[in-house]
């Protein structure tokens, strides 16, 4: 064995041990999370947080779902999640049309103004949006729409609007000039363009936009609990006030099942869209 | 078919000036190349006389219609592009269609004009693939056929051929011009390869600095060129030049270290040739004699074999030229030889200003 291939050896057993660290790193929390939820209450208490489940039952999950206390209401969490569902999309496909319109443009217009323009949208992408709350409360109870379902998603898709039309614009940026060029000499408008020729050559990218803004605005916790008044609570929300319900002693397995349900959808679009994922940021990085 | 006037045509781009006081005049149904080397202008030009590009002086006529700040789509032209520019996303059907079902063209007169236009170029197996299942070639035929489908009266390219292999360049620069003869469009062409130039023109624009050095046929241009720069690019090997001073009295000669040239004959474009100049001889225009009967000495320095005829690389007054010999010609590398030509066949320079004499 030559030298060269000890030592890459040597390397691979150290990139697999870090793997495995980082795995487990990672997985633990969520194996207590998932052992616990399995649980009854009693062998919670009396065992070990990390011993399997003596007789694994779904029954915490079941009260997650639908019996759970937040307040006085016990309807569990399962309103939250239609509430979240009825936020994320429009939210998610609002922002990415918009994104893909305006990087399409930005990427069209070539001008100083243009640059300015993309310079102001990288520079708000890095202010915290905390810090943007105060005004967009009065901004939004000024026109009437402070703790309303329209409210909402507003806020979702002006806050996520720098981030997407950053990505397209760096997309679009990487197909040929040609292109566009060539639809306008066969007569296209902008929007014609755009609709007929650039949006379809997008896919990749459309995907793992949708995929970030998904988990973003499905984990977002603050901006629901501000924005989205009583009726439109996301389930982060009513995760929250299931959790910290102060009546009693904390239901741990009910609790440890209610955040399971909470992270499954985003979960779930991660697992079935990696594979995409991966590939739209590749062809993100070399060109459409 | 339409005709296109340039009249005074200039562009910059900030301070930089890119074009400068264009005039050219177009036939309807001539094939027109717009020749230079990166950076003449020649693609702006193009660009310009697209819409695609606004020109920042002069006036752009396109029949009898002022079309200097009409949209692309208004001006009646089409425009084949170096990339192919095919819409990757479409079916090549619809790369096709696509202007025509813009312009909501009926569908019976879509499926016609497809029909003519896929048999005219023989893509008619290609029709339901994606641009990405097609070879350069076959995306070449496609974005020339997303061209002609329109029927416009005018149609550019820029640098079709550029992306295409030595052999399928040579097929496809025939098949274009086969395709101009049988339509009869109005054709601007720009290249950087001469020989697309001069086999494919009715007229050649060759474009330098911005500048338009010279409008004419190829032959025309090939024989006589105006400008030292057109002398210089045009040719392969290009042509060959000799500095001195130019005097008219007592029969035209060009004075140098070397002897005086007798250039009595040479044919005379313009005013009375005087000063510092520089004579350009083609290859093919040097006759090989003994090294004391030709009016140039020259020693061989290297021969190159086309197959053909003969390259001979040889040092006449310390500069590098060429000279075409046929190939039974018995020749050997550092050999002193005599070099002949005919004025008729010279072309003389000024040294300040690049014009002809």
């Amino acid at each position: 064995m030559s030298a060269t291939s000890r030592k890459s050896d040597i390397g691979t057993i150290g990139l697999y041990a870090f793997l495995l660290a980082s795995a487990i790193f990672f997985l633990l929390p969520i194996a207590l999370v998932v052992l616990n939820s399995l649980k009854p209450m009693d062998e919670i208490r009396a065992g070990s947080l990390l011993a399997l489940p003596a007789a694994p039952s779904f029954d915490a999950w079941r009260v997650a779902w639908s019996e759970a206390c937040s307040g006085l209401d016990c309807h569990g969490i399962s309103p939250g999640l239609w509430n979240s569902f009825k936020i994320t999309i429009p939210a998610v496909i609002i922002s990415i049309l918009f994104g893909a319109l305006n990087g399409f443009a930005l990427t069209e217009w070539k001008s100083g103004l243009s640059n300015a323009t993309m310079f102001l949208i990288s520079v708000a992408l890095f202010v915290p949006y905390q810090s943007m709350i105060y005004p967009t409360v009065i901004m939004l109870s000024r026109v009437g729409l402070f703790g309303t379902y329209p409210g909402i998603v507003a806020v979702h898709v002006i806050f996520g609007l720098p981030f997407t039309t950053l990505v397209f614009r760096n997309f679009y940026l990487g197909i040929p000039g040609e292109i566009t060029k060539a639809a306008r000499m066969e007569g296209a408008s902008f929007l014609r363009t755009f609709f007929s020729v650039i949006l379809p050559m997008s896919t990749n990218i459309i995907l793992v936009v949708a995929i970030l803004q998904f988990t973003g605005i499905w984990n977002d916790y603050l901006l629901g609990l501000i924005f989205a008044g009583n009726d439109n609570m996301p389930m982060t929300v009513q995760l929250n006030n299931i959790v910290s319900n102060t009546r009693g002693a904390a239901i741990l397995n009910v609790n440890m099942a209610a955040s399971l349900l909470t992270a499954l959808p985003a979960l779930v679009v991660y697992f079935l869209s990696g594979r995409y994922f991966v590939r739209g940021i590749a062809a993100g990085a070399v060109k459409g | 078919m339409k005709s296109i006037r340039l009249r005074n045509v200039s562009k910059s781009y900030g301070a930089t000036p890119v074009l400068s006081g264009i005039n050219l005049q177009i036939e309807p149904g001539e094939f027109i190349v717009l020749l230079g080397p990166s950076g003449c202008g020649k693609s702006t030009l193009l660009n310009i006389i697209a819409g695609l590009e606004d020109p920042s002086g002069g006036q752009l006529l396109i029949g009898d219609r002022d079309v200097t700040t009409a949209e692309p789509a208004d001006r009646g032209l089409a425009m084949v592009f170096q990339s192919y520019a095919l819409f990757p996303t479409m079916r090549v059907r619809d790369n096709l269609t696509f202007g025509l079902r813009i312009d909501r063209t009926p569908r019976a007169e879509i499926e016609k004009r497809l029909k003519w236009v896929s048999e005219l170029l023989q893509i008619e197996g290609l029709l339901d693939r994606k641009p990405g299942q097609l070879s350069g070639g076959q995306r070449q035929r496609v974005a020339i056929g997303r061209a002609l489908i329109r029927s416009t009266d005018v149609c550019l390219f820029d640098e079709p051929l550029s992306n295409l292999d030595a052999k399928l360049r040579t097929e496809t620069r025939v098949e274009i011009k086969k395709l101009h003869r049988d339509l009869g469009t109005t054709i601007v062409y720009v290249t950087h390869d001469q020989v697309e130039a001069m086999t494919m023109a009715d007229r050649v624009a060759v474009l330098s600095g911005g500048k338009v050095e010279q409008y004419d046929t190829p032959q025309a241009i090939y024989d006589k060129p105006m400008t030292r720069f057109v002398a210089g690019f045009l040719g392969s090997p290009s042509m060959n030049f000799l500095s001195g001073t130019v005097v008219a009295e007592n029969g035209l000669r060009l004075v140098r270290d070397g002897g005086d040239l007798d250039l009595s004959g040479y044919d005379v474009a313009n005013g009375t040739p005087a000063g510092e100049a520089e004579l350009g001889i083609r290859p093919e225009a040097l006759r090989l004699t003994a090294p004391e009967a030709g009016r140039l000495r020259a020693r061989v320095e290297s021969i190159d074999l086309m197959g053909a005829d003969r390259i001979l690389w040889m040092s006449v007054d310390g500069r590098l030229w060429s000279v075409r010999v046929e190939r039974d010609r018995a020749c050997r590398e550092g050999e002193e030889i005599g070099l002949d030509f005919s004025a008729t066949a010279a072309s003389l320079f000024s040294r300040d200003t690049g014009a002809r004499f």
